[in-house]
């Protein structure tokens, strides 16, 4: 080898040397997510491998839940975020309580908290500035378009199915049911369905025979993930209750488990939630 | 009384009283010392004396602006509620008054929830001041009011009648209860978590503001309680006794009561509501110094205060980068001693 040669070489691998070295220091970012959709998006959003820190609500994705834990987006601890040593937090506004979230802004660390999106054109917008703050506009471009083009896919229904939403396990007899203003409500009118429980805002019980009275097509049941649930029971409890027997959906079968925080955290996964209800609801017009 | 001229050195009651002051003070230095960031202790000394360098900014905000004020307050409101319970425990003559008990915690919790559930309608969001204020003062107001409505009912022909007034505080406490159910029934799921955080104990939202108007109040109602610490002392001789001694045994109960209601309150206003300190201290401290209230009371608050800075601390440290609420480990604690103090109230037969 000629001098000449080996000096341009050792040259080139010092260089690049310098230029790894370089892009080691320049991703010490050290990211806190603290609520489900801002976990989501900044995974999303390719910063994933920044993040050291999460809170109980952040199930997705799975590497999110191996994560230091800071505790429930509502109860963090202002010291144990601050002990990750972050160079970014980044919340939903459900992120509290309000002392602790002023304690970590007056630490100077800078913090962004996007709205907890309840529609699509909140998680659009919460995607569009959390790309702008994560220098990532382009993959919260494509992320954006992503979710669109699944939501622009989703059927028209001629007649909307009538739809019911439990919280809790039927099993365990109390019936907690999504009222006006609630997450699964805007999730069924996103899908092609139609709440049939007007009667109250939020989740609340209602009773046996409400549910003969409604008549709906479809029951939902949301399981929160990485809980021990016994599907076969729960359903059961519902198929088989002798007052239901007439009620359409229990009749048709028609009593469906899903998991919550993929249908209802409105975040990157809308769009494939929306989906599988979606065919679910127009599955069940057609029969 | 016993006589006891040979007490030892460190039966002296002088000389308790200054080593659980000693024991506090350990107690608050070794938790500004410790938390989830691991910070020397050089420098927390030095953040301490408002001396630290620039380089250390996060370091000095942590002990400065999250632990000092948390500990502070861990001190007021320990103090506060185990002075409280010395108080009740002497004016009920019995051994298992808690604040709890004759509807203070429960009245301030329905003040509490009503604000969270209804505040929220009555006062726009974009005063947030406001909301600060109406969160501390309906709960005060909530343990106030019940404590009156049972005084008043309890209050037969001039004179309180304890056991009627235990009772009926019982049944306040399931009026109360039934209050925080229709709130919670209408209460939105966020209020609802809110509701069940507040109401497990935590002293999460301790800060320097807090601190400006709650140290004042707490001084001035500790201080007024110790004055009564020789009238407590004549009642410990019986009700009869204490008449015929020349004191005002009503007056003297009407007042007592104000003041632990709205010292308690208060603390449930800030923290939720932390059990069984007020149960617990003033049996520990009567356990070293005797039925004397002239050194109970001061020694029942600085080892509430003792007890609630070492609880916090538990409590900040026990999960890493997030904390327990502090209410559930008093109450693991708690709970057992209370059964115990029950079973051994039953052997003996003396209630």
């Amino acid at each position: 080898m000629k001098a000449s040669t080996f000096k341009k070489i050792s040259c080139q691998l010092i260089a690049l040397t310098l230029t790894a070295a370089g892009l080691s220091a320049e991703s010490t970012a050290r990211i806190v997510t603290v609520g489900g959709a801002a976990t989501e998006i900044v995974f999303a959003l390719n910063r994933g491998d920044d993040v050291v820190g999460v809170d109980l609500s952040s199930t997705y994705p799975q590497a999110a839940t191996k994560l230091p834990q800071v505790g429930y987006v509502r109860s963090i601890s202002a010291e144990g975020v601050l002990a990750l040593e972050p160079t970014h937090i980044v919340g939903t506004s459900d992120i509290g309580p309000a002392n602790a979230l002023n304690q970590i802004k007056a630490s100077g660390v800078p913090t962004s908290v996007i709205p907890s999106p309840g529609s699509p054109e909140d998680l659009y917008q919460a995607i569009q500035v959390l790309g702008e703050e994560l220098k990532q506009t382009e993959a919260a471009t494509q992320l954006k378009s992503k979710i669109e083009s699944q939501l622009a896919s989703i059927q028209k229904l001629e007649t909307k199915p009538k739809v019911v939403f439990f919280m809790s396990s039927p099993g365990l007899g109390h019936l907690n049911a999504a009222g006006r203003g609630t997450k699964a409500t805007a999730m069924i009118e996103l899908a092609g369905g139609e709440n049939v429980i007007r009667s109250h805002p939020g989740y609340k019980g209602i009773s046996h025979e409400a549910l003969v009275a409604l008549q709906p097509d479809i029951i939902l049941i949301g399981l929160a993930e990485g809980m021990p649930h016994n599907e076969t029971r729960i359903l059961d409890s519902v198929l088989h209750n002798a007052a239901w027997q007439n009620v359409p959906a229990v009749r048709e079968k028609q009593v469906h488990t899903v998991p919550l925080g993929r249908t209802l955290s409105f975040g990157v996964r809308v769009g494939e939630a929306a989906l599988e209800l979606n065919q679910l609801f127009a599955e069940t017009v057609s029969n | 009384m016993q006589p006891s001229p040979t007490k030892r050195i460190w039966q002296q009651p002088g000389v308790v009283l200054g080593l659980i002051a000693l024991g506090l003070l350990l107690a608050m230095f070794v938790s500004a010392a410790l938390g989830d960031k691991s910070i020397p202790p050089t420098t927390v000394v030095h953040a301490l004396l408002n001396m630290e360098a620039p380089d250390d900014a996060i370091n000095g905000i942590i002990v400065r602006d999250i632990r000092v004020p948390r500990i502070l307050t861990a001190v007021l409101v320990g103090a506060t509620l185990a002075i409280a319970g010395a108080v009740l425990q002497a004016i009920f003559r019995n051994p298992l008054a808690d604040p709890g008990l004759i509807g203070v915690s429960a009245g301030g919790a329905a003040g509490a929830i009503s604000f969270i559930v209804f505040g929220s309608w009555l006062i726009p969001a974009s005063w947030p001041l406001l909301h600060e204020i109406g969160i501390s003062l309906f709960p005060m107001a909530g343990g106030i009011g019940v404590t009156l409505l049972v005084y008043r009912l309890a209050l037969h022909e001039g004179r309180i009648h304890v056991t009627t007034m235990l009772l009926i505080g019982l049944a306040m406490n399931a009026l109360v209860g039934a209050l925080i159910g229709y709130a919670v029934f209408f209460s939105n799921d966020d209020q609802l978590r809110d509701y069940t955080f507040w109401s497990l104990g935590s002293l999460a939202r301790a800060n320097w503001n807090v601190l400006s108007w709650l140290a004042p109040i707490i001084v001035l109602l500790i201080s007024a309680l110790l004055r009564y610490r020789r009238q407590l002392n004549l009642l410990l001789l019986g009700e009869y006794e204490a008449v015929h001694l020349g004191l005002n045994v009503e007056k003297l109960r009407r007042r007592l009561i104000l003041f632990t209601a709205g010292g308690v309150g208060l603390t449930v206003a800030l923290c939720g509501m932390i059990g069984f300190v007020g149960l617990i201290t003033p049996h520990l401290c009567r356990l070293m110094l005797g039925p004397d209230h002239r050194w109970l009371l001061p020694a029942s608050a600085l080892m509430g205060a003792t007890t609630l800075v070492i609880a916090d601390l538990l409590a900040r440290i026990s999960i890493q980068y997030s904390e327990l609420p502090v209410g559930v480990l008093t109450a693991t604690v708690g709970a057992p001693f209370f059964l115990y103090l029950i079973v051994r109230a039953k052997r003996r037969a003396s209630f």
